[in-house]
């Protein structure tokens, strides 16, 4: 017998059908949600960067939100 | 009447893009079985090439939109699996240093069977095992995933040149290694 004959031989497939096992996990993927965030432009990179400076720098964030009508 | 011939690979992921599902299911049913004997090479484990064939083809739908018409699917689908069975091998190195996980998570022994067939299996495992990782998994490429040498090249991310020097000594030794049952 040849090589290959023997080494393919020797190296069984799957001893089972694979696929209804994919169709599972598909299915299974399929029910997930996935978020995903929006890439962040300069814009929102600056809105952030805003936000985050507001709440380090005012001592009480929630009284100047309120007092600027924001909230 | 001439036969018509099989689509290709690439038509088949076209049509499943398309919509139409049983493409899908085409392509997964040609390539399972030399992925696997490909994986099992690879990992020496039958059951974690089941769950890594799997995986690859889930890894596939996932990042469909990044195949471009034109290029061939076949080293894409063996560099999906090759990186899972890194990552696999990887994580169990990892965990092999922990000794609780090491008998916890040590696979049960396979139903390998009997007679003629069983020693053969016995062998070619052994004979693959010998081998430098490199040349194993050159190797198994071109014997059991069936892929060119400028796939092969594709996916290992080496010249071709490598990739001829690496089946040229890792065949010379699997024939030595195997040499005895071709005789028997």
């Amino acid at each position: 017998m040849r090589t290959l004959g023997l080494i393919r031989r020797g190296t069984p497939a799957a001893s089972h059908d694979l696929w209804t096992q994919l169709e599972a996990r598909m299915h299974a993927a399929d029910d997930v949600v996935r978020v995903a965030l929006p890439a962040l432009g300069w814009r929102e990179a600056a809105a952030l960067a805003v936000a985050i400076g507001t709440v380090a720098v005012v001592p009480d964030p929630l009284r100047f939100l309120v007092a600027s009508g924001l909230c | 009447m001439p036969p018509v011939p099989e689509p290709t690979d690439e038509a088949l992921l076209l049509a499943w893009q398309r919509g139409d599902r049983s493409a899908f299911e085409t392509l997964f049913r040609r390539w399972q079985d030399p992925l696997h004997r490909h994986l099992t090479r690879m990992l020496d484990d039958p059951a974690a090439a089941d769950d890594l064939v799997v995986e690859t083809f889930l890894r596939l739908r996932r990042h469909v939109a990044r195949w471009r018409s034109g290029t061939p699917l076949r080293p894409w689908l063996f560099t999906i699996a090759r990186n899972l069975a890194r990552n696999r091998m990887r994580a169990q190195r990892l965990w092999g240093w922990l000794p609780l996980s090491a008998v916890r998570d040590r696979p049960a022994p396979s139903a390998e069977p009997s007679g003629p067939d069983g020693e053969i299996r016995r062998h070619v495992a052994r004979a693959f095992a010998a081998l430098p990782p490199a040349q194993r998994e050159t190797c198994s490429l071109r014997l059991l995933g069936d892929l060119s040498v400028e796939e092969i090249a594709r996916v290992t991310r080496v010249p071709t040149g490598t990739v001829k020097s690496r089946l040229f000594h890792g065949l010379r030794r699997l024939r030595a290694e195997l040499a005895h049952l071709k005789e028997g």
